[in-house]
């Protein structure tokens, strides 16, 4: 990549994440859990994984002034990640996601404290212009502030958006953009709640459509275990089935899906090119217990891209 | 009391000092204006984090009491290790003991809290305190012989509790039982324990008596000296709190009806403190079980697991305010 970058704009956080092996008891103290911090968040994940598959980001979000921020720019910065241009709140806690599984899921507790997010504003944009008004592309998630969408929207037509939904409830003011979005890249429920289907596992081909005549250039549609489609105006369309693994820890590969849509359009691939790339990143991320494969390179997913094209797994 | 006050930590010569053995954690409690429900994304939360640890809110407790208290724990070598031991010796605990394991989690304890303020469920991880062996204790034991207490939680692993009974016979011993699901790790080692303060559920669990009325104390009482134990303190949460000893004495104080609670969490914990205050100070029985509601109640009166407002003015001022009787 000739000294571009990419601008990830969104959320970060820490997600601790528990697990146990014994039943849970609610209402009392459970003392066998196993607790792990990572540092999260869509949007400076995808600019990790970008930054793993060899390209640059630089990282707009905001974080706080606790023992979180630290963590979030310190492993944020190891991986690679320009944060000189994050906003820290004073006297904030930084975001952070707790999610607690039982033993074959018999609880689930998932809390979020996502206040910081009111801190992704038009103004601390409009404090970073020229980075933004110089990037290859923004890749971003739909956790900023309204009043930030239409800032970005508005002052950088020039500047492709990709865009990940991340979370059905984003949907609505996903919409109103649609039409001014280079990449749109959505889950199955995301696409049903954009086109306004009550089913997620309807027709993926008419969701497809749907989308696209909406307005962005090019749409890619996961659907977990039946595979992944993709879409662009000039009429190209793929679909491919999911690869054959066994998935250890799902969460992160949407994040890494998208981050490698970029890597892909850095690289010039087409769409079908772009699709299996997508999608062997994906695998990577999904197979090991990490949200981010921390061996995640573009030479390990090409690897992994022959390996099942020989394999005769995808429908071509 | 003016010989436990001052700052000293010097070995040589050093004011007399309370050991307090255990474990060292962060306590991330979840706030909720909503119910939380289960199986869905709950995002309208407020998650406050602070120092924790049972045995190290004692070590705060009576740091803020002035009695010197040096903390025998480890941490994780993560950055939650690194905010316990600065706010930890910032709140004036001599953490120099503290060891940092690596490549470990520090002790974490989560509880999710309804808007109510019921708990939806609690968890903890205390592998870190795990890895603390009878050879930690060891390494530390010229300071150990020193101490003029032995504050001890039943969360040690057993070899460490079996070596400081082997090895510190004949300095006091304190054990806050914290959790009745902690019982069994120490029931067979009772006898190392010459003052056991024990919540009423505890002590159900490990006298098998339901505590129902005052005779059931007595017996209760009866069962725990006939494990080797001298003194006993029961807290019976609103109802006050219940002391016995093998001499004979027999304390009930009550609960002030009139006492605003914000947060129960840690009252447990400064009781204790309270307890360990009494014995530093030479204070009998009903000085001590005075000294030791005081400081539960300043607790209750704190959002924070440790009310870090509190001081010893402001407990003997409530130890003024009170009265206590013998039943």
């Amino acid at each position: 990549m000739s000294g571009g970058y990419t601008v990830c704009i969104g959320d970060s956080s820490v997600d601790i994440i528990g697990l146990t092996d014994q039943p849970v008891r609610l209402g009392d103290k459970n003392p066998t859990f196993r607790l792990s911090a990572h540092t999260g968040g869509a949007a400076r994940n995808m600019a990790e994984n970008l930054c793993r598959l060899g390209g640059r980001a630089k990282l707009l979000t905001c974080v706080g002034d606790d023992l979180y921020a630290q963590q979030i720019l310190r492993d944020s910065t190891a991986a690679g990640i320009d944060c000189t241009a994050v906003r820290q709140v004073p006297d904030h806690p930084s975001s952070s996601c707790i999610l607690l599984n039982g033993p074959s899921g018999d609880t689930c507790v998932a809390v979020g404290d996502l206040r910081i997010c009111q801190y992704l504003t038009g103004d601390y944009l409009a404090q970073h212009r020229a980075l933004l008004a110089e990037a290859e592309a923004v890749m971003m998630c739909m956790s900023l502030q309204p009043d930030a969408l239409d800032y970005l929207f508005d002052e950088f037509p020039q500047v492709p958006k990709v865009v990940d939904v991340s979370a059905t409830e984003h949907a609505a003011l996903a919409r109103r953009y649609l039409a001014r979005i280079d990449t749109l890249k959505v889950n199955e429920f995301e696409a049903a709640a954009l086109v306004g289907q009550d089913d997620p596992k309807h027709c993926p081909e008419q969701m497809l459509e749907a989308l696209l005549q909406m307005g962005p250039t090019r749409v890619f549609l996961t659907m977990g275990p039946d595979g992944a489609m993709a879409g662009d105006q000039s009429g190209g369309r793929v679909r491919r089935p999911a690869l054959p693994l066994k998935p250890v820890n799902t969460t992160g590969a949407g994040d890494c899906f998208t981050a490698a849509t970029q890597y892909c359009r850095t690289q010039g691939y087409d769409l079908a090119q772009t699709v299996d790339f997508c999608q062997a990143a994906a695998a990577i991320t999904m197979t090991c217990e990490a949200c981010i494969a921390p061996d995640l390179t573009d030479q390990k997913v090409l690897r992994w891209v022959q390996r099942y094209q020989k394999g005769g797994t995808h429908s071509g | 009391m003016a010989e436990i006050q001052g700052g000293n930590t010097h070995v040589a010569g050093r004011r007399p000092f309370v050991a307090c053995c255990g474990t060292t954690g962060i306590d991330i409690a979840i706030l909720s204006r909503q119910e939380i429900k289960l199986w869905e994304k709950n995002n309208d939360i407020l998650v406050k984090m602070s120092c924790g640890g049972m045995m190290r809110n004692i070590a705060e407790n009576l740091a803020r009491l002035g009695v010197s208290a040096v903390l025998f724990s480890n941490v994780g070598d993560d950055l939650y290790g690194q905010k316990i031991l600065q706010d930890s010796a910032d709140a004036g605990i001599d953490m120099s003991r503290v060891r940092i394991e690596e490549g470990c989690t520090s002790n974490t304890f989560i509880s999710v809290d309804q808007p109510d303020g019921e708990m939806l469920v609690g968890l903890g991880d205390a592998l870190c305190s795990d890895r603390l062996g009878a050879a930690y204790f060891e390494e530390n034991m010229l300071l150990l012989q020193q101490a003029s207490l032995l504050v001890l939680c039943p969360a040690l692993p057993a070899e460490c509790l079996d070596f400081i009974a082997r090895k510190l016979p004949h300095i006091p011993k304190l054990l806050d039982m914290n959790s009745a699901g902690l019982v069994e790790n120490v029931r067979r080692r009772m006898a190392m324990v010459d003052i056991l303060k024990v919540n009423k559920y505890e002590a159900q669990e490990l006298t098998g008596i339901a505590l129902r009325q005052q005779p059931d104390l007595d017996m209760a009482a009866e069962a725990v000296f006939a494990m080797g134990v001298k003194q006993l303190y029961i807290t019976l949460g609103d109802r006050g709190a219940y002391y016995r000893d093998t001499r004979g004495t027999r304390l009930f104080a009550a609960a002030r009806p009139d006492l605003p609670v914000i947060n129960t969490t840690g009252s447990g914990d400064s009781f204790t403190a309270g307890i360990a205050y009494g014995h530093m100070a030479g204070y009998a029985p009903p000085q001590s079980m005075k000294f030791a509601m005081a400081c539960a109640e300043i607790t209750l009166q704190s959002a924070d697991t440790v009310n870090s407002e509190i001081t010893l003015q402001r407990v003997l001022a409530a130890v003024e305010s009170r009265r206590e009787q013998a039943l």
